[in-house]
């Protein structure tokens, strides 16, 4: 037997309002995510080094982020890159942490020629340089001067072209540059009472 | 009935069929997506977990907001898709969410695992099982959700989806492109295969129309069965009633003018009687043809395969015509070779109708010559018999144009025939269609003025053992025997000498009375035993050769068998003076000329030797008592006077029930019971006596008497326990013939008729009844009331007796009742009286024990008497 169709109409109306609700719900949902994924992590402040021959880049890395799986894959690609015409230091901040935890990474780092990696047990040199977000990169003209400022992932633990590496390879290449701060996707490093 | 069309409702039907099955295959399809959604909720969950289970701020670690997001998020884009399958599957909202979620799911994934491309063949998978719907509507909501996606997260998160922001404004065109390749695919798919369930659904609908065309086909094609077995039942019922209805008022018909013609009649009144009866005889021929042939027009003729002797069969039917053919004056003759006196397996019912169905036409259409019944062995096999069985006659023969259509229904070779002759022209279909039905062949030849010859052709199995041994008997017995046979017609002589040399006899033969008496004058090396003569001669007569016998050659002391072909009689005296021992009617059966020739042998050894003559051949069925069971008071006239003249002793019961209890207080040596009678008819009756029977060594021959003509009667009363039946209409030479069959059976079973079990004494001593009635049955039954109603007074004071004591007076009464039951035959009751008498004048205390007894014995005459009155009482 079929039901009066004023039920059946008062049913649908009810599907549908449901149905509204979940996409609206659904849609906050991602919007939140995807707001998550665009949102940088806090940038250095970047203060002049030391002169040097060619141009230096420094990325400051959490050793427990996954957000540093991308940034390194992404270094070892912009170090292919530019060939030898750039020194890169690659510290990993352990302030706070155990030193094991660092061994991991510092493994991967080292997979690719002409990184230097450093650990920086109490995080002095993390915070001399200001840096705040893991996958932080601060490059150096053969002057000392801070030339770029950001982060070479697009989104967190998102591989892939992005401007941030974009940049550093024109600015080596001595090209015209779009950008010289870009954000940073990470986890965030020691704080200054975690370092104390 | 309507033929087998597919009528117009079947796409209607067809509609019906598919939309049950699309929403079969949507419930099912929600089914499935309930375990898919869970799954790839699950699935986003541990992906998450591996991929990035922790975020960090320094040390500190906390659940990375991608694991929440599988977890919430995902959990919330499957909710309502879920929720939906399980409360509202099959519907059209349902699969659109379903889709929508599934992509959505896809999304998330994509998002999770870090804009993998990879993981965009989730995309793909989730079309293809959205494909599962059989809609491609669903298909299309699934790839705006797609389209939709890519396009804004291209814009404003590029990475989440494509993993780089490069190019990422115009990807989601390619993207989309892809997914919309791959929707076509699937959309095709989706098409062809709903095209399929619909062309499906059509041969369905197709079929339950044709089923449902079957089926009110098949249910009329059953009514219309059910109705013919009806009418059929009721046909073959009308039938059996008809039948019924027909013969009872025959059988008082023919019965009567049977009776008729034997009491004291001028010539005229002899003349009426014997038209009656002829009259009465055509006319049951004609019903019982007409009943034949419904039957086997009806397909209800039962053919049954028992052993029986086709020599008996085709002797009944010479004794039955022989007599018609002698009052014509024809010469009767048959013969059977030794061979078919073996036993065989057929049905001796329709051999016996259709052997005197061809016998009556051949004496029918004979007025001078002869008619003989040939028997001839065409192939002896260990097994079986193949013969062929001829009636010749020289009668009046048949045109060559009317012996195609001879056998034909309602045909007679010319309708002057049937005017002349009478006769429905079904008596011949009949033998042919029985003779088919038995598996035989039936044929014809004949010439006009010369005569006819119908012939038989069978083959029949024979039966192991059978007559074998009786002929070995017979051979020892009569071996070489040295018989004259006397004859002047060379077929009987034939005849003759076959029958008798195959006893192992050895043979003589002479043409007329003098060339015998030549042999029998010449004949002192090896004298003859017995002379075999034909009564009628030319020249000398049989009887008068016997007597010139007995005179010329005293010294021979031979003994004559005479056959007559007439209804000349021989008187007693000169048959003694002659030397004949027996006077048999050809054609003669070979059982009675057995019998005779045995006799005959005897009769010259015992002259030989004692010089004594044997008396003629005897019914053996005098002072047999009978208890006839019959309702109809015209039936039992019939059979009482006839059952009378045959010098038995009748009681008649009008049911079953009175028939029962009859045997209860008296014993019988025949029972004649009638099948069909109020209160209990006459098979219930024989279950009841034969049940009674049960255990002991007792056995009460029961003859069944039955108007019905259906097949499976005979099956019914054998079953129920009769002996034997005979057909109504009956006459005296019915029952004669039906007594001389079983009185072979009934004398030697019981040499003491009618004893009693305990003291040997009878209730009723029938001959001392009939003494003292003069043989006069209204007086006996007078006599007998009579004596009861005294015997009641006597009773009522011999009670009053006892309860005083008088023995004086107790011995008085009981020496009237001696007197009175000794008077009337009672003889239990006379020998209760008796004891009683001595007890009282004893004063013994017995009296009272001997006085129930006698009260008993009053009670069971009493009963008699209602036996006997009954007739007359209806």
């Amino acid at each position: 037997m079929s039901r009066p169709s004023h039920l059946n109409g008062g049913k649908s109306r009810l599907w549908i309002l449901l149905v509204c609700s979940w996409i609206s719900l659904v849609a906050l949902g991602t919007a939140r995510l995807e707001l998550f994924a665009a949102t940088p992590g806090s940038s250095a402040s970047g203060e002049s080094t030391s002169a040097g021959r060619r141009f230096h880049l420094y990325v400051f890395f959490h050793p427990l982020c996954e957000c540093s799986v991308a940034s390194v894959a992404e270094l070892h690609r912009l170090v292919e890159h530019v060939d030898g015409r750039l020194d890169v230091t690659a510290v990993i901040d352990l302030a706070g942490l155990n030193p094991d935890k660092g061994a991991s990474l510092k493994r991967r780092l080292g997979d690719a020629h002409g990184i230097a990696v450093e650990t920086d047990p109490d995080g002095t040199k993390t915070a001399s340089f200001g840096a705040k977000t893991s996958g932080q990169a601060l490059l150096y003209d053969p002057q000392g001067n801070l030339v770029f400022s950001g982060g070479i992932t697009a989104a967190r633990a998102h591989e892939g072209d992005n401007d941030g590496e974009a940049a550093i390879i024109d600015i080596v290449n001595r090209k015209k540059v779009k950008t010289r701060s870009t954000p940073v996707f990470g986890c965030a490093l020691s704080s200054p009472e975690v370092r104390r | 009935m309507s033929a087998i069309s597919c009528p117009p409702g079947a796409s209607v039907r067809a509609k019906e069929i598919v939309k049950r099955q699309m929403n079969e295959i949507h419930c099912r399809a929600d089914r499935t997506f309930c375990f898919v959604l869970l799954l790839q909720w699950i699935g986003g969950i541990v992906a998450a977990c591996l991929i990035s289970p922790t975020t960090y701020a320094g040390p500190s670690a906390s659940i990375h907001p991608h694991v929440l997001a599988a977890v919430f998020l995902g959990g919330a884009i499957i909710s309502l898709p879920l929720a939906m399958c399980v409360l509202a599957p099959g519907r059209v909202l349902t699969r659109h969410v379903v889709a929508i979620g599934q992509m959505l799911d896809g999304a998330l994934l994509i998002h999770l695992s870090g804009g993998r491309i990879e993981t965009h063949f989730h995309v793909f998978g989730s079309l293809a099982f959205l494909a599962f719907y059989r809609d491609c509507r669903v298909l299309i909501t699934g790839t705006v959700i797609v389209a939709a996606d890519h396009i804004v997260r291209g814009f404003l998160a590029p990475t989440s989806v494509y993993g780089s922001a490069a190019g990422s404004q115009w990807r989601w065109v390619e993207h989309a492109g892809w997914v919309i390749f791959c929707d076509i695919f699937l959309i095709y798919m989706i098409r062809q295969s709903v095209r399929d369930t619909q062309h499906i659904a059509e041969r369905q609908a197709e079929l339950e129309a044709t089923a449902d065309v079957l089926r009110t086909q098949a249910a009329e094609l059953e009514h219309a069965r059910d109705e013919a077995i009806e009418s059929t039942k009721i046909k073959s019922q009308f039938l059996a009633n008809m039948s019924h209805e027909i013969r009872t008022p025959m059988n008082g018909i023919i019965g009567m003018s049977s009776l008729l013609a034997g009491t004291k009649m001028n010539e005229e009144q002899r003349e009426f009687t014997h038209t009656i009866r002829n009259s009465a005889d055509a006319l049951l021929t004609v019903i019982n043809d007409i009943l034949d042939f419904s039957k086997m027009e009806a397909g209800k003729m039962a053919i049954e395969e028992v052993p029986f002797s086709l020599r008996e069969v085709l002797e009944e039917v010479c004794d039955l015509l022989a007599a018609r053919a002698r009052e014509k004056n024809i010469e009767f003759m048959c013969s059977i070779p030794p061979i078919l006196d073996a036993t065989l397996l057929g049905d001796p019912t329709r051999w016996r109708q259709i052997m005197t169905n061809l016998v009556a036409n051949a004496v029918k259409f004979t007025e001078q010559g002869q008619i003989e019944i040939r028997t001839t062995i065409l192939e002896e096999a260990k097994q079986s018999v193949r013969f062929r069985v001829s009636v010749v006659d020289t009668g009046i023969g048949i045109a060559a144009a009317d012996l195609p259509h001879i056998f034909e229904s309602f045909n007679q070779a010319d309708n002057s025939t049937s005017r002349r002759y009478g006769g429905t022209g079904l008596g011949l279909t009949i033998c042919r269609q029985l003779t088919e039905l038995m598996g035989g062949e039936i044929g014809v030849t004949s010439t006009v003025g010369e005569g006819s010859t119908f012939w038989l052709e069978f083959e029949l199995a024979k039966v192991p053992g059978g007559r074998a041994d009786a002929q070995v008997a017979v051979r020892k017995e009569l071996d070489g025997k040295h018989i004259l046979i006397v004859e002047d017609n060379a077929c009987n002589r034939l005849i003759l000498r076959e029958q008798i040399q195959s006893w192992g006899c050895t043979i003589e033969q002479a043409a007329d009375a003098e060339e015998a008496l030549n042999l029998l004058r010449t004949s002192g090396q090896r004298p003859f035993d017995l002379i075999v003569s034909d009564m009628q001669m030319p020249g000398m007569s049989g009887l008068d050769l016997a007597l010139r016998v007995t005179e010329e050659l005293p010294h021979q002391e031979l003994k004559t068998v005479i056959l007559s072909s007439s209804t000349e009689t021989i008187l007693d005296g000169e048959a003694e003076r002659a030397g004949i021992v027996s006077h048999l009617f050809k054609p003669v059966r070979q059982s009675l000329l057995l019998n005779a020739v045995r006799n005959g042998l005897a009769a010259t050894e015992g002259s030989r030797m004692h010089r004594q003559v044997l008396p003629p051949d005897r019914t053996g069925m005098e002072r047999l008592t009978v208890l006839l069971a019959e309702d109809n008071l015209v039936n039992q006239k019939v059979g009482v006077r006839a059952l009378e003249k045959l010098g038995c002793r009748v009681t008649v019961v009008d049911n079953g029930r009175a028939a029962v209890e009859a045997l209860t207080t008296q014993s019988f040596d025949v029972v004649f019971m009638d099948v069909q009678m109020p209160l209990m008819d006459g098979v219930e009756a024989t279950e009841a006596i034969r049940a009674s029977e049960s255990g002991t060594e007792r056995h009460q021959v029961i003859i069944a008497m039955t108007a019905h003509a259906m097949a499976g009667d005979r099956e019914r009363l054998e079953q129920a326990g009769m002996d034997d039946y005979i057909s109504k209409p009956f006459d005296l030479e019915t029952l004669r013939r039906a007594l001389q069959k079983w009185s072979d059976a009934i004398r030697p079973a019981q040499p003491e008729p009618a004893a009693s079990p305990a003291d040997g004494l009878e209730l009723i001593n029938e001959a001392r009844l009939a003494e003292s009635s003069c043989g006069d049955l209204d007086f006996e039954i007078e006599l007998f009331a009579n004596f009861l109603d005294h015997g009641q007074v006597s009773l009522n004071r011999l009670r009053d007796a006892l309860r005083s004591g008088d023995f004086s007076t107790v011995e008085g009464i009981a020496h009237s009742l001696k007197g009175a039951s000794a008077a009337i035959g009672a003889e239990r009751m006379c020998a209760a009286a008796e004891g009683l008498e001595k007890a009282a004048q004893r004063q013994d205390s017995a009296t009272e024990s001997l006085s129930e007894r006698l009260e008993a014995e009053f009670e069971a005459l009493k009963s008699n008497l209602v036996t006997r009155t009954a007739p007359e009482a209806a």
